[in-house]
């Protein structure tokens, strides 16, 4: 299969995505700086504040997943797309591309605030690492609802997914705080990272890499869009 | 698109000619802000919360201080939403973000770590030397005696300013896909005296969430208060610009507007505790309720003073006013490493009140303007701060 990629037209693809996403972005950017606002007023104002901030990101990865791939499909995009000089592998890229740069930078930004927020205040740094392992695992969420979407452009299995992996974040919680090695250092002055919490997130990481490269490669394959 | 705020900045004539009283005020607020600063060491309500707080006091640097923070800052907001609105019309939000980014983000990233470290070092070889220590000195000195003391958070100390435009303007692009058509036609048939009642109020909130006087929203997290109080004066500016005449309406009331503003400054000041410790005291609610009021209707009107007589008698261009307006930025950055390391050496020394200050103050502005015209202005420093020349 040789094929060389094309650039120009990937380029354009990412800049439709990008310009079609702003409103979205816009929003969710505007309400997790007004959830980082809310942590600092209090204590019930925290936990509302984080969770709405953990809102944000699932709100966003959801809806780009919807709105970039999965209305594409339905407001009859995709057939317009088709008729451009590009190959189903071109698509691919452009939509790894844009939808991974628009949700990586707004993601990246909430992890180092959230590191900020607990170095910089009298919370225990011993959060840090069940903070970073929940943060990664709203980006593996995002990049499974996005590999299905890409395999499957069907709206009602991308929902169910979206659904069983939001489902998820209470029982990971759970089991994080049931591995005493992980729990035990909650309340540390200091952060600790051991083989479990750092087992845990390579873990997270090698499934966020899997599902890239099987979406992609499945992708790849595609003769035609259809 | 029709709708955006954007588009509708962009149906208003381009603004060509540059509006030197703006720029005056500006570098007015800043300034005005390194001699609120220089000052504080011999406020006696922060005594106990002031790194370089001086045995020598004057209850009426209070009096005058605390006057002046109500609006400096308030005004500061009202230009940055003005020149926001302004950069939107001319390059657009894109423009305007990457504009800000370069005048706005990047130097606190730079200068922030910088200040830090120039406002610390002078901190802990003052500990160690100076001999009449101010209550924040003496804690510092117990909490290093006593090992296993948490440091306190680091903040964004006197750039906050900076860190809360990054966000005013993020909330402008934010904001800007909200059709704000009806707000918009609501404030143009808003009359001054109405404006003058209703605005203040809108304030409120946000003040009556913080000790009083206000406090600097310093905190690395992001304060709903400062998007309250802040946020409406940067927004304010930002509807300013869009509006025909807005301040020549109110010219009639300045004067006015300067006696009550006065007049509730003695009732706010009567009421505010004369001490402050870093637990700030509570006030009952009426109490509180009243105070935050007179903060607002303060800072709403005598802004509004500044920027009618700004416009009358700050309208001005000529060469030195343009360089205090360069420089302000630059004197404001540094200044306050720069007022501590010369504030400590003095605690020891059994001047007069008057003699510490101006001396301060003389060092300060002469270092600042000095390190400006030879490190700033012509070099790369001063290109991102006020743009190529």
């Amino acid at each position: 299969m040789s094929h060389s990629l094309n650039i120009p037209l990937i380029k354009i693809l990412i800049q439709k995505d990008w310009y079609l996403s702003r409103k979205l972005l816009a929003l969710y950017v505007g309400g997790s700086i007004f959830a980082l606002s809310f942590i600092s007023l209090g204590e019930w104002q925290f936990f509302m504040g984080v969770t709405l901030l953990m809102s944000m990101v699932i709100g966003l990865a959801n809806h780009l997943v919807t709105s970039t791939i999965i209305n594409e499909r339905k407001e009859q995009t995709l057939p317009f797309i088709m008729s451009l000089p590009i190959s189903p592998t071109d698509y691919a890229v452009a939509k790894l591309i844009a939808n991974k740069s628009l949700f990586f930078i707004p993601w990246l930004a909430i992890l180092i605030t959230t590191i900020g927020v607990f170095t910089f205040t009298p919370i225990p740094d011993g959060l840090i690492p069940l903070s970073i392992i929940m943060c990664s695992y709203l980006l593996l969420s995002y990049c499974l609802v996005w590999a299905v979407g890409m395999i499957v452009e069907t709206e009602g299995i991308v929902i169910l997914v979206m659904v069983v992996l939001n489902c998820l974040i209470g029982p990971l919680i759970y089991i994080l705080g049931s591995i005493q090695d992980i729990s035990s250092h909650f309340q540390s002055a200091t952060q600790v990272w051991n083989s479990a919490s750092i087992g845990v997130l390579l873990l997270e990481f090698f499934l966020i890499i899997a599902s890239l490269v099987i979406a992609f490669y499945l992708q790849a394959r595609k003769k035609t869009f259809l | 698109m029709n709708s955006t705020a954007e588009s509708r900045l962009q149906e208003l004539p381009v603004l060509n000619t540059r509006l030197h009283y703006m720029d005056n005020l500006r570098a007015l607020a800043m300034l005005a802000g390194v001699f609120f600063h220089g000052a504080l060491a011999y406020s006696p309500m922060l005594h106990n919360v002031w790194p370089s707080a001086d045995t020598q006091q004057s209850p009426i640097v209070d009096v005058i201080v605390w006057f002046t923070h109500l609006f400096r800052m308030p005004l500061f907001f009202i230009i940055a939403g003005f020149f926001v609105a302004y950069l939107v019309q001319k390059r657009g939000m894109a423009g305007m973000l990457k504009n800000r980014a370069l005048r706005i983000l990047l130097p606190l990233i730079i200068f922030l770590p910088l200040c830090m470290w120039a406002v610390i070092a002078p901190l802990l070889s003052a500990v160690a030397s100076v001999q009449v220590k101010s209550p924040v000195l003496a804690m510092v000195a117990m909490a290093m005696a006593t090992p296993g003391t948490p440091p306190p958070p680091p903040t964004t100390m006197h750039l906050w300013f900076l860190y809360n435009l990054v966000f005013f303007c993020l909330f402008t692009w934010v904001l800007h896909y909200v059709n704000w058509q009806w707000l918009r036609a609501y404030f143009n048939r808003v009359t001054p005296l109405t404006f003058l009642v209703i605005f203040p109020l809108l304030l409120v909130p946000a003040l009556l969430s913080v000790a009083a006087p206000l406090p600097a929203p310093d905190s690395f997290l992001p304060q709903l208060w400062s998007f309250g109080f802040f946020g409406l004066f940067f927004a304010l500016g930002y509807w300013v610009f869009g509006v025909d005449n807005f301040i020549e309406r109110f010219k009639a009331y300045g004067f006015i507007l300067l006696i009550m503003s006065v007049g509730l400054y003695v009732l706010f000041y009567w009421l505010i505790p004369k001490h402050i410790s870093i637990a700030p005291p509570s006030l009952v609610f009426w109490k509180k309720l009243i105070v935050s009021s007179c903060e607002a209707y303060i800072s709403v009107w005598m802004s509004v003073v500044c920027l009618v007589w700004g416009k009358i008698y700050l309208n001005i261009h000529n060469r030195f006013m343009r360089f205090m307006s360069d420089s302000s930025y630059w004197i404001y950055i540094i200044h306050l490493p720069l007022i501590f390391a010369l504030q400590y050496p003095m605690m020891d020394k059994y001047w007069s009140l008057l003699a510490k200050y101006s001396a301060t103050m003389t060092v300060t502005l002469a270092v600042g303007v000095l390190s400006y015209v030879l490190l700033v202005r012509w070099t790369p420093i001063g290109w991102m701060l006020n743009g190529r020349r």
